[in-house]
Order: structure tokens, then C-alpha cells, then sequence
């Protein structure tokens, strides 16, 4: 056989036999199956088994006012107004505060100072949550973001703001304003995505790749067998995008299916861990999705390099924690402000594919786009190297 | 007093080697894991690498496959010096590593098609000769198709073995080829270990079973803390080694107790 047809089957044989082992059961329920059961679970079971109970929030006023101005009432009328035609969130008016502090459901409570305060300092809002759960949690954020708009827009013009076309998003900022609704809307979603794949598949990943080979002992066979050992890296590569794709179409897959069994509460939770149609178009979503796919596949490669520069238990042990660690440092920041940028973060890889996610969903090409886009490649192709060299170590081949 | 200096005596015509190392060394940090060997397997013939755990017979053996870099020294394979350019060698050396490797969510069939195709064979034109290593190693058609971790240590083995064997290499490297292997599965692998030798291959066995050695291995070499301390015939270690008993497991116990009484290589070289 010619050399080069060699090298051809070679690359072939291996690929077949890796994207063979990825479809082994207890594999794929791992990558495939793992993030669909996670957001079916997140969105769709507590719809199933909720759907039908609606929440009361408890609401009143002592709020005495300033000026001619009762901000209090203007809130209390447009959460009445905002939740009118909900199935989820009835808005109950009640004479007292006890009854909001006594009550099982949600309650709101203005307290008589409220309008002052919002004039000359930071005015307090008193909330309850009986119930606590995180549909809950999203409604209480929707409340606080509608008094939030009443009393800047009250203390601005002194109107009554319409809240309905208002998106009930995070507190509006700067960058907001620089990139527009689109990017808004997908920030803390594709964040929130972004860091609960690369945690789910950090186990994965090891059985993707060498620590697995090293494991079942095949990695000497494999050396032995491979004329270029740069193929052996490559097909872990292919395989590692196959792997990605799958896991990220699975947790679409799970929302989607979890949205579709829910009830118009569960947009709730869509504006939190799902994408809201409402704003984003299928482009953005697909944008989204490359950008979740890229920060998996440099998650496998960062594994791989662990992998195979180091004895099998060492890499076993590291591998998810570096993964695990870049993708909490990067949420834990963007939780803080979906839009900003920092030097922490700017290290990142994974706010690289991130924030050139947000950047082209919200139209803002500049060159930051090519930085960062440098930025992914360049890594990529040193971590390959720096795996196709560790290969050749003598720890690649030992254990412990 | 022994003398320290090379000590090489040919004691017949061959000098055609399949495998040649010279000056061998591999260094781990701080350790010398192998020094300054001088290894010299004859073509068509089974040369069995003997030696104590730690001795440095596996990381000899990976140097061979060229799948470790040697500190110092030269492998030559087929008159090929591999140790420029390693890639030379892969896909040369049929190997049995010492423990069961495949894949074990795969059947042996998936296992051995994937060796086959990773040296660009056909699986069809392999087919005779694996039925025919089925039926010496009484391997039924279940066995085949049977997951590779439900299997018994020994059936595992046996795969692997097969797997070994089937890509018709012109060298063969096996390590513990009967490890966990019945009396009579033992026997059937060391008769085909013989015929393959007779097709003109040339294996080299490490292994610490004295009746695979005693059946098998017409040259030694006797490894000892990373250094060759002998190679030779069969007949020059019981020679050197057991000149009282004649018994090649004394032989070999009392090549392994020797002390190494200098850090420069004592290398007898007798054939």
C-alpha cells in the first residue's frame, strides 16, 4: 500500500473507531443525553406539575407620597396592569401588611416613606417569597425591574411609564444601550449555557479523549501502530466537535421540549435559561450555538493537553477542574453584568467565544471580533501541538 | 576477576540482525531507567528479553517500537536506523503489549477490524488466516462477538494475541504472550509463536513463564538494573549461569542475583 493511502486509512480507521466509542452507550447517555434530562428537568417537570397552580401576589401600599406624587400607586397599578392577563401571577390588592408578611404566596409591601425616599435617596421595597422556587425568583425579578422603570420614569417626567413593551431584562446598562436588545436578550442565556455545558462535559471529556485510550491500555498499541501521531490528535479532535454539537443540540433539544410541555409561565424561566423568540431571531440562536460549540471543542482540547502531558490519574484528576475552573471564573463575572468586559475575563477562552457570540448577534463587528477570533484559533492550534508533542512523552504512557 | 571491558564472542557466522541497539540509554529525570544497551536479535529467530521488575525491558521495548526517544544511542530495525526519524518504524512491529489492550466496550471482531484497517489491511484477505487462529485457539464464533470486557482474562489474552499476530509483521514484540492462559490455549500459542518463527519472523519475547522460555527462546538477553549484563544462546546462559545443574531456571535466577559490580555495562555477547 502507497504511503500516503496509508496515511489515509490510518486517519480513517481511528476516526471510525473514536466516533464508534462516542456512541457507546454509556457515553452517549453521558453527552447526549445528560444536558436534554438536565433542562427537561429544569423547565419541563416543574411545568408538568405546576402548570395548572397560579401564584397570588400579595400587594399594598403605605406610601404616603412627595409632592403630589404617590410612586407606591403607580407601581401597584402597573403590576396590576402588567399581570392583568396572567394565568401564572394574580395581583391581589389587600388593606394591610401584615397580610402581605403572613402571606403562603409572593407579597410586596411600599412602605410610607417610599416616594421620599425615592426622591432624595434609595427608597426599600419589602418582598416575600413563600414560595421560593425559581419560577418565583423570575417573577420577583419582573417586579422589581417594573417598579424599577415606574420610579426612574416617575422621577423623570413625572408620568406613569407603559410598562408592557418593557422586556423584563436586568437592569439596563451602559453596554446595553451600545449593544441593543438582541445581544440583551441572548447575554445571560448563552452565559448561563456556556458554563453548565463545559461542566457537564468535563467528565465527558476524558472519555473522549487520551485518559480513556490510557485507561483500557490501548494508547501504547495506538503509538506503536500510527505513523503520524499528529492523526491520533486530530481524530480526538473531529470527534470532540461531533461530541459538542450533540451535547449542545441536546440542550436545546431540552428546552424546547420542555418549554413545549409548559405553560406560559415557563417564558418566565425562558428569559433566565432559554432564549426569548420574542427578540432573537433563528440566525442569533445559531450564532449562539457556534459560539457554545467552539467553547466546548477548547474545552476537550484543554482536556486533551492535560491529557496527554501527564500521567493518567494526574490528568484525570486536573483536566476537569482547569475546565471547570475557566468556566466558573467566566460566569461567575458575567453574571454580574452579561455585557461587560474585563481584564480577568479577557483571558479567557471562553469569554472569547462568548462575547463574539454577543458581538455579531448584536451587529457590533469591530476588532474585537478578529482579536478574539486570533485569539481561539491561535489557542486551538497550540493546544493540538502542545498534545501532539505530550503524546511522545514517556508520561503520556504511564499511569500513575 | 571478570573483565568490565565489551566482551563480544560470535560463535558462529550470524550477524545479520533483524534489531540492533547500540549504546542504548534512556534517563527519566534522575533515574537511568535503561544504560548503554547493545541489543542484537537475529533475524528469524526468537530472542527472549529476560530481566528482574524495573530491570527496563518495557522502556527497551518502547524505544524499539519508536515510540519513546532514547536519551542516548541508536535503535537499527531491518538495517534501518530508526532513532532519526521514528515514523520509520511504526506500523513495522506487530506488538503484544503486557497487559490486555483494546478496546473493551468493542468485540474482539471490532477490535481486531480496527488494527487491521489502522495498517491498511483488508479484512477480508485476513479472513482465512484469522480462522485459522480461531480454530487453533478453539475461539468460537460467540466469543467473537462478545463484548471484550465480558470476557475471561484468558479469552482477552488470547485476542490480543490474535490481534498481534494478524497484521503479519515481519517482527513481532511479545510481552507475557500466555500470561492468564490455560495449559492448553498456553500450548497452542507457543506452537504458533514456532510456526511464525519458521515463516521466517523474528520475535521478541519478554516474559517471566519458564516453560514459554524454555520452548520458545533461542537467544537471550538478560537485563538488570537498565543495563544487558548477557545475551547468547540458550545453551551459553545455562553455560555461564547454571554450569552445575544445567537448568535453565537456575540459569536465569542466578543471571538475576549476579550483583552488578560496575555501573558500566558487563556485556557478553555469546553466539
Amino acid at each position: 500500500m502507497k504511503e500516503k493511502n496509508l496515511y489515509f486509512y490510518q486517519l480513517k480507521a481511528l476516526l471510525k473507531k473514536d466516533i464508534s466509542l462516542l456512541f457507546r452507550k454509556r457515553v452517549a447517555i453521558l453527552i447526549f443525553g445528560g444536558p436534554f434530562l438536565l433542562m427537561f428537568l429544569m423547565i419541563g417537570l416543574p411545568s408538568l406539575f405546576g402548570s395548572e397552580q397560579s401564584f397570588n401576589l400579595l400587594v399594598y401600599s403605605d406610601d404616603l407620597g412627595y409632592g403630589g406624587n404617590v410612586i407606591g400607586d403607580a407601581i401597584i397599578g402597573n403590576l396590576s396592569e402588567y399581570y392583568l392577563d396572567s394565568s401564572s401571577i394574580k395581583v391581589e390588592l389587600v388593606d394591610n401588611s401584615s397580610s402581605v408578611f403572613k402571606t403562603k404566596d409572593l407579597g410586596l409591601y411600599i412602605p410610607e416613606n417610599f416616594s421620599e425616599f425615592a426622591y432624595f435617596s434609595i427608597p426599600i421595597l419589602y418582598t416575600v417569597d413563600a414560595v421560593n422556587t425559581m419560577q418565583t425568583n423570575s417573577v420577583f425579578q419582573g417586579i422589581l425591574t417594573i417598579a424599577e422603570k415606574v420610579m426612574i420614569t416617575f422621577l423623570a417626567n413625572r408620568t406613569v411609564p407603559d410598562i408592557n413593551p418593557i422586556p423584563l431584562q436586568p437592569q439596563s446598562s451602559g453596554e446595553e444601550i451600545i449593544y441593543g436588545p438582541k445581544a440583551t436578550a441572548i447575554a445571560y442565556p448563552l452565559g448561563y449555557m456556556l458554563f453548565l455545558l463545559i461542566a457537564l462535559n468535563s467528565s465527558s471529556n476524558s472519555l473522549i479523549g487520551f485518559a480513556r485510550e490510557k485507561r483500557m491500555r490501548t494508547l501504547e498499541l495506538l503509538l506503536s501502530y500510527t505513523h503520524n501521531h499528529s492523526f491520533l490528535i486530530i481524530s480526538k479532535t473531529i470527534t470532540a466537535i461531533i461530541a459538542s454539537v450533540g451535547s449542545t443540540l441536546s440542550y436545546v433539544l431540552g428546552i424546547v421540549v420542555g418549554t413545549s410541555l409548559g405553560s406560559a409561565r415557563t417564558s418566565v424561566l425562558l428569559d433566565a435559561f432559554g432564549f426569548n423568540m420574542s427578540v432573537l431571531t433563528v440566525w442569533d440562536i445559531i450564532i449562539g450555538f457556534i459560539a457554545v460549540v467552539v467553547a466546548l471543542l477548547i474545552s476537550t482540547l484543554i482536556t486533551m493537553a492535560v491529557d496527554c502531558n501527564l500521567t493518567r490519574e494526574a490528568a484525570e484528576r486536573l483536566s476537569p477542574l482547569v475546565s471547570i475552573g475557566l468556566a466558573m471564573f467566566f460566569y461567575f463575572v458575567v453574571l454580574m453584568n452579561p455585557l461587560a468586559t474585563s481584564t480577568g475575563l479577557m483571558i479567557n477562552p471562553f469569554f472569547w467565544c462568548y462575547r463574539i457570540g454577543l458581538l455579531i448577534i448584536s451587529g457590533v463587528w469591530n476588532y474585537e471580533i478578529i482579536l478574539y477570533l486570533v485569539l481561539i484559533l491561535g489557542l486551538m492550534a497550540v493546544l493540538v501541538r502542545f498534545a501532539t508533542k505530550g503524546i511522545q512523552k514517556e508520561k503520556s504512557l504511564y499511569l500513575d | 576477576m571478570r573483565s568490565f571491558k565489551k566482551q563480544i564472542v560470535f560463535t558462529n557466522t550470524m550477524t545479520d540482525y533483524m534489531i540492533e541497539t547500540s549504546s542504548l540509554t534512556k534517563v527519566f529525570k534522575e533515574k537511568v531507567a535503561v544504560r548503554g544497551v547493545n541489543l542484537l536479535v537475529p533475524k528469524g529467530s526468537i530472542y527472549a528479553l529476560l530481566g528482574p521488575n524495573g530491570a527496563g525491558k518495557t522502556t527497551t521495548i518502547r524505544m524499539i517500537l519508536g515510540i519513546l526517544a532514547p536519551t542516548e544511542g541508536t535503535v537499527t530495525v531491518n538495517g534501518v536506523e530508526i532513532t532519526i526519524d521514528p515514523k520509520m518504524i511504526r506500523g513495522q512491529i506487530g506488538l503484544l503489549p503486557q497487559y490486555s489492550s483494546a478496546y473493551v466496550d468493542l468485540t474482539p471482531m471490532q477490535n481486531i477490524k480496527f488494527i487491521l484497517k489502522l495498517n491498511g489491511q483488508s479484512f477480508e484477505e485476513a479472513k482465512p488466516k484469522l480462522a485459522e487462529y480461531f480454530k487453533k485457539l478453539e475461539i468460537t464464533e460467540d466469543l467473537v462477538h462478545k463484548q471484550f470486557s465480558k470476557l475471561s482474562g484468558g479469552e482477552q489474552r488470547a485476542f490480543s494475541f490474535i490481534m498481534a499476530i494478524i497484521t503479519d509483521k515481519d517482527i513481532l514484540i511479545l510481552d507475557e504472550p500466555t500470561s492468564g492462559l490455560d495449559i492448553t490455549k498456553a500450548k497452542y500459542i507457543r506452537q504458533i509463536i514456532k510456526d511464525l518463527v519458521e515463516e521466517g519472523k523474528t520475535v521478541l519475547l519478554s516474559s517471566h513463564i519458564v516453560s514459554d522460555l524454555e520452548e520458545l527462546a533461542e537467544y537471550c538477553g538478560i537485563l538488570k538494573e537498565g543495563q544487558l549484563i548477557f545475551q547468547g544462546t540458550k545453551d551459553a546462559i545455562i553455560d555461564q549461569y547454571a554450569s552445575d545443574t544445567k537448568d535453565f531456571e537456575d540459569a536465569i535466577v542466578n543471571a538475576f542475583k549476579t550483583p552488578l559490580q560496575n555501573k558500566n555495562a558487563i556485556q557478553e555477547v555469546i553466539f
